[in-house]
């Protein structure tokens, strides 16, 4: 039992490092993209648990507040705005 | 034969992030991958970074009471990358945000996400643009 409780804790930072690329890939790779907004959290939660097995805990705190929740919701709402109609030159510019 | 360390995992995952976001940057047409390209070189430098700070079988960088100073200081991690990395992550976010407000203005502007699209516009429409 104790084998496998270390197994496990040795092989955590590789599971993350492994999330990080695999998420990094498939966000990219993605054609709706609106998806695309929502999987860049795991590369983002993954880089927080990540910095936090290197011994940076501050570091993963700010990590996880901004790379899993601001970034993609500042892409989330850049793709709904630029999904709208643009507005035609001859409206005006207001 | 080097030793395969959490460190070097560290590393290596940050040079394919940088590899990753660079194609990403330069191949992909869809502004906004672009950009998310972009935020992704920047994360990889921060991996890169940390990793620089981390050491084996180390403890974090706080000093208690009961602790010596001695083997604190043989076991704690480097504190100085890490300092530079909080700033950079805030940085980071707000270069982020004026990447993606300049991007809905350019939609705006000429209704297309589309990098080359854009191009296109920009040199064929100089004489009835404005």
């Amino acid at each position: 039992m104790a084998d496998i409780n270390l197994l496990i804790q040795s092989a955590i930072p590789w599971v993350l490092f492994v999330f990080i690329i695999l998420g990094a890939i498939v966000c990219l790779i993605q054609t709706d993209e609106l998806r695309m907004a929502v999987i860049t959290s795991i590369t983002g939660f993954a880089l927080a648990g990540a910095y936090q097995v290197l011994l940076a805990s501050d570091v993963a705190l700010t990590q996880a507040v901004v790379g899993a929740a601001i970034v993609p919701t500042l892409i989330a709402l850049t793709i709904l705005k630029t999904r709208e109609e643009p507005v035609s030159k001859e409206d005006g510019d207001s | 034969m080097v030793a395969i360390t959490v460190q070097l995992g560290a590393l290596v995952t940050a040079a394919l992030l940088m590899v990753i976001g660079t194609i990403a940057v330069v191949y992909f047409d869809n502004i906004i991958k672009k950009i998310i390209g972009a935020a992704f070189i920047g994360d990889g430098v921060n991996l890169l970074l940390v990793s620089l700070g981390y050491r084996a079988n180390g403890i974090s960088y706080i000093f208690l009471q009961d602790m010596e100073v001695n083997s604190f200081l043989g076991q704690a991690a480097y504190p100085l990358p890490f300092a530079l990395v909080l700033t950079s992550i805030v940085i980071g976010a707000s270069t982020l945000a004026v990447m993606l407000a300049l991007t809905i203005v350019l939609y705006k502007r000429h209704g297309t996400l589309s990098a080359t699209t854009l191009l296109g516009d920009e040199r064929m429409g100089e004489d009835n643009d404005e």
